[in-house]
């Protein structure tokens, strides 16, 4: 096979497997925050920063798998 | 590029002519800006933990964050991708570059180190560099678990580098992968051109906000930790002598107030 097929099975393959972990945490995290404010809704505007933050947090690793198929497409 | 400056423009412009609006009673406007300001303001004092510390950081992390929602919703501007100069699109996405990302994440991190370097210079190097309990060491298991303590402080500073890294890889990666999202939606077929990429510019919209409060937010926690971690020891053991003082008082009343409060659980249940 030619290295630029290689390349962008390469590339699909890195965002596609690193696209699960990010969205399996990202799903439990909103599943958390959610049944935390169906228990104290008061509490909604606390939670709701708090939130947004971890899943970006969480959301890092799926970002590096965008870079790192970026990096296979147009750099290497 | 130009868009940076774009941004800069308007804000020195909206410096100089909105305040002349401001008055006692809050027009439009002033509403908005109050109520944001006070937000982030009870954002910096929650994670800094005092108002006077607030205060001293309020002026570069509300510039930053103003920064960056402008920034990331340039595009909602119509037309203005369309302006080029030498086939490159003059006023694109700021953070859709990853020098400039890079260069905010490196300012803000650099914040947090120069600071906690003020305050204690040797303390701060000691958090990576931990030799001194390596001299104190009296046992083996002592001298252990002080080398495993130096080679974590050392994975520290790789720590701090990735920080770096993440900050700006994030924001950079959402606003560029949401740029990408609409053109590669576009450019499926001639039935993809019109209507269909218009919920992925919202959602780019939206992430562009939640990109910009992420950065705001994850930077601040960054500076306020290592400021904090610098500043506790001292602070702490003030607020202990307080208590010391304050130790009895309270302990009497406790003693005087939990059988109160116990009898009344029993009888409720």
């Amino acid at each position: 096979m030619e290295s630029e097929g290689l390349k962008i099975i390469a590339a699909g393959l890195c965002m596609g497997l690193g696209a699960i972990g990010p969205a399996l945490g990202e799903g439990f995290i909103g599943a958390k925050a959610m049944e935390a404010i169906g228990r104290n809704p008061s509490q909604a505007d606390a939670i709701m920063p708090r939130m947004i933050v971890a899943m970006a947090i969480t959301e890092s690793t799926g970002i590096y798998a965008l870079v790192i198929s970026l990096i296979i497409l147009f750099v290497v | 590029m130009a868009s940076g400056l774009l941004i800069l423009a308007l804000a020195m412009l909206s410096a100089i002519v909105i305040p002349r609006t401001f008055a006692v009673v809050p027009g439009r406007i002033q509403l908005v800006l109050e109520m944001l300001s006070e937000y982030v303001l009870g954002q910096l004092e929650s994670a800094f933990g005092s108002k006077a510390q607030a205060k001293r950081f309020f002026p570069m992390l509300f510039t930053l964050l103003l920064f960056l929602v402008v920034a990331n919703q340039l595009t909602a501007v119509p037309l203005i991708g369309q302006i080029t100069l030498g086939e490159k699109s003059l006023f694109r996405l700021t953070t859709s570059d990853l020098n400039e990302t890079f260069a905010l994440a490196l300012l803000m991190v650099g914040v947090s180190h120069v600071l906690a370097f003020k305050i204690s210079p040797l303390g701060h190097i000691g958090n990576f560099i931990r030799i001194k309990p390596l001299l104190s060491a009296r046992s083996v298991g002592q001298l252990a678990s002080a080398m495993l303590g130096f080679a974590l402080g050392l994975l520290d500073i790789v720590g701090e580098l990735a920080k770096v890294l993440s900050l700006s890889f994030r924001i950079f990666g959402n606003i560029f992968a949401g740029e990408v999202m609409v053109v590669v939606i576009a450019s499926i077929s001639a039935y993809t051109y019109y209507i269909v990429p218009i919920p992925f510019i919202f959602l780019s919209l939206f992430s562009g906000f939640v990109q910009a409060f992420v950065f705001f937010m994850l930077s601040l926690q960054f500076i306020a930790a290592t400021v904090r971690s610098q500043q506790e020891p001292e602070s702490e053991g003030h607020s202990r002598k307080e208590d010391a003082e304050q130790y009895n008082p309270t302990i009497s009343l406790n003693v005087a107030t939990v059988p109160v409060t116990e009898m009344e659980g029993v009888r409720r249940h």
